[in-house]
């Protein structure tokens, strides 16, 4: 009943509808991923139906029964020219998403553009080889020997790197334990499967294929959920660039923490020309801002340089909250640091 | 056969060479004699795990040995050898391994967090790397600081905490016989706690590769006794003094209108016209950020006080004014003119980029990666000199 063309199809709505599962229920139903994965489903479902109706285009019950038993055989094109390609359908989602991306963002039309032109090789070159002999096999071999040495190192560095991104995700979202918990799991769980695929030497390809199938399947979910749900955050301290906070939680300079008196430290060092994190706790019970007045060496139209003061502030930062405020001094001096209110004062040494 | 024998003498006299240079008595930078705390406990850890590694390699290596000889293919002898499955033996050669493996890891584990505990410390440092030489800001020393290049100094047996960081590559510091490498990076603040128990001079060098320099990239570590130490940083608080000699004004000059672009020296002041035609005399203040990529250049106030220069790669006094091996305090009266080493610094002078590889051309953004060639006359370079020795 179900032709080939329509397998694809299904199989790939059948992959959109677990990704709408996943990414819904990970996002809660962030709207634009939900909405864009629904119609996908839907239009991959009907484009199978389509398909259906119309026996992938061969007309007669002869095309039918020969769909039918190709399937059956699992080799039904022995002596047609063209081999069945996959590159039409790529190069109109590449295309789809390239006119997406000139709406949505420049990278995601450039990813699409990538795509194109990759159809545009994969299937000049199938073609290419389809008419070097009448023997597909021989074909396929050509094809092979030509984009091969292309594909497979690109394809296993896109593997390795997907892995390598989809561990990282992980590892940023969950807390120290967890990923401790998790990781050592994975460790067991990879040494038992490699003891018992060492005892049992004539396994089949099918098993080791689905082996691998599942495991792909748990890290790219794994990802996505961690991507989903951000970075882990220990404590209540916030950054101005999510990406930065990890970073710059663990590589501060310098701690200015402002209580009701004031602040703790009255003197801090700072190397010249070098940028440096400070961390700015507020413990005052009220919002504060820190500024911190700096000056640098401005060069004027007429060629002569003079000092301009510069100022370095944080956000409004809560009680009971931190800020990290980067800042870098390019003229040696004393600079005073402040709170916007001006009741706390403290000293920066730039030698 | 002829070819055989003459690269296996050439292996031969290289893996002697080899041999023999481990045997090097006295070696500046030997992590087998650890002088400080931290080195001390990481030699504890890895002493005996060499021996150990050194028991398991030599049975493997002989185990090798013996399998390759005794199994080899005889002449005219082509089968293929009965190939064997053993489940025991594939299960003891991984369990054996892996149990030694654990046995490493407890105290390896523990040694790890023990340098990693953070120690209170009177004294903290900021260590940042640039290519391709090493700067140190002491906190809590005086108005201005204490910024210091090349060379650390440090009170012996007391703990001392570091900062490390990089103004633009990657670099790494290690001072092998009193800590273990501690990676430089920008953007990022790494402690280490050291401490050297007794004085004297320690040698260390950048271990990460940063550049055309980074074998010429040296530091050391000076350990004082306690009122040694005081003596080195009420030195180290002092202005630079004003020169009188001639000569030394001269080039106090020829520093102005060509060093003062990028080096700092503290209380070096200039005559400025006003606007009213009058002159007022202002600080000095170096602008390196708008001519190096690092935007810091070493601080020459008290040069003299130090024993190397150009990021500790030579000498700045000549051999025979070294400090002795039993540790005195001649290391406080600094370099004078009797001991400099006046041939290199001279060179140095007159073309820096061609004693130590440097990027002597303006990048894309207009700014050097180290000295440049200033193109200094015999005379000016003189001068220099002159002003220089006045930094003590």
């Amino acid at each position: 009943m179900f032709t080939t063309g329509s397998k694809l199809y299904f199989g790939l709505g059948g992959l959109a509808l677990f990704a709408l599962l996943l990414y819904g229920g990970t996002t809660n139903g962030e709207s634009v991923g939900t909405m864009v994965l629904v119609f996908g489903f839907v239009a991959l479902a009907f484009l199978g139906s389509v398909v259906i109706f119309f026996r992938d285009a061969e007309p007669g019950a002869a095309a039918v029964s020969s769909t039918s038993a190709a399937d059956a055989e699992g080799d039904g094109r022995r002596g047609v020219l063209v081999s069945p390609s996959v590159w039409p359908l790529v190069g109109g989602f590449s295309a789809a998403i390239a006119a997406v991306g000139l709406v949505v963002d420049t990278r995601v039309c450039i990813v699409g553009l990538v795509g194109v032109g990759i159809v545009t090789i994969e299937w000049m070159v199938q073609s290419w080889a389809d008419r070097a002999s009448s023997d597909p096999s021989y074909n396929a071999s050509v094809r092979g020997r030509l984009l091969h040495p292309i594909e497979f190192p690109v394809a296993g560095a896109l593997l390795v790197g997907s892995v390598i991104f989809a561990f990282s995700r992980v590892m940023l979202a969950l807390p120290e334990t967890g990923a401790i918990v998790v990781f050592a799991t994975l460790g067991a769980i990879v040494l038992a499967i490699a003891v018992l695929l060492s005892l049992r030497p004539r396994i089949s390809r099918n098993l080791l294929a689905g082996v691998g199938l599942l495991a792909a399947g748990a890290i790219l979910a794994g990802a996505i959920a961690g991507v989903a749900n951000g970075e882990h955050n220990g404590s209540a301290e916030a950054s101005e660039s999510k990406a930065k906070a990890v970073a710059d939680k663990a590589n501060t300079l310098a701690t200015i923490v402002r209580t009701p008196a004031g602040f703790s430290s009255s003197e801090i060092l700072v190397p010249r020309s070098l940028e440096a994190n400070l961390m700015f706790r507020n413990t005052s019970g009220t919002p504060q801002k820190l500024v911190v007045h700096s000056k640098q060496l401005v060069t004027k139209a007429d060629g002569s340089t003079s000092e301009q003061p510069v100022d370095f502030t944080t956000p409004e930062v809560g009680d009971g909250k931190a800020q990290v405020l980067t800042v870098r001094f390019t003229r040696p001096g004393t600079y005073q640091y402040t709170t916007a209110d001006g009741g706390a004062t403290g000293t920066i040494v730039v030698p | 056969m002829r070819s055989l024998n003459h690269h296996g003498r050439r292996l031969a006299l290289a893996g002697t060479a080899m041999l023999l240079a481990g045997c090097a008595r006295n070696a500046p930078q030997d992590t087998w004699k650890p002088a400080g705390w931290s080195a001390r406990t990481i030699d504890t850890l890895q002493e005996p795990i060499f021996y150990i590694a050194g028991v398991i390699g030599l049975i493997v290596l002989f185990a090798v040995i013996f399998v390759v000889v005794k199994f080899r293919q005889r002449p005219g002898d082509d089968s293929i050898p009965k190939q064997v499955h053993g489940h025991k033996t594939e299960v003891l050669w991984t369990i054996v391994p892996a149990l030694v493996l654990a046995g490493i890891t407890v105290p390896t584990l523990k040694t790890i967090f023990t340098l990693a505990e953070k120690k209170q410390s009177q004294l903290e440092i900021t260590v940042t790397g640039q290519q391709w030489w090493w700067s140190f800001d002491y906190k809590g020393m005086g108005a201005e600081g204490i910024t210091t290049a090349n060379e650390m100094v440090i009170p012996a047996g007391q703990q001392v905490n570091l900062r490390i960081t990089s103004r633009d590559v990657i670099h790494s510091f290690w001072i092998p016989k009193l800590n273990g490498k501690r990676d430089a990076v920008p953007g990022r603040v790494h402690p280490l706690n050291m401490s050297a128990d007794q004085p004297g001079e320690y040698w260390g060098q950048c271990t990460e590769f940063c550049g055309l320099s980074h074998a010429n990239m040296r530091m050391r570590v000076v350990a004082l006794s306690a009122d040694d130490f005081a003596k080195w940083v009420a030195n180290q608080l002092k202005p630079a003094a004003d020169p009188t000699d001639a000569q030394a004004i001269s080039g106090q000059a020829t520093f102005l209108a060509q060093c003062s672009r990028c080096h700092t020296i503290n209380g070096l002041t200039q005559q400025v016209k006003q606007a009213d035609g009058s002159t007022k005399s202002e600080p000095v203040i170096a602008a390196p950020e708008q001519n190096l990529v690092s935007g810091i250049a070493p601080n020459l106030t008290h040069l003299m006080s130090r024993t190397t220069f150009a990021g500790g790669t030579f000498d700045l006094k000549v051999p025979g004014c070294e400090n002795p091996s039993t540790y005195s305090s001649a290391f406080t009266t600094g370099t004078d003119i009797a001991c400099l080493n006046r041939p290199d610094l001279e060179r140095w002078l007159r073309n820096a980029p061609a004693m130590k590889p440097m990027y002597s051309k303006l990048n894309k953004d207009k700014l050097y990666r180290g000295m440049p060639n200033l193109n200094l006359n015999e005379q000016q370079i003189d001068d220099l000199v002159a002003y220089l020795t006045t930094l003590k």
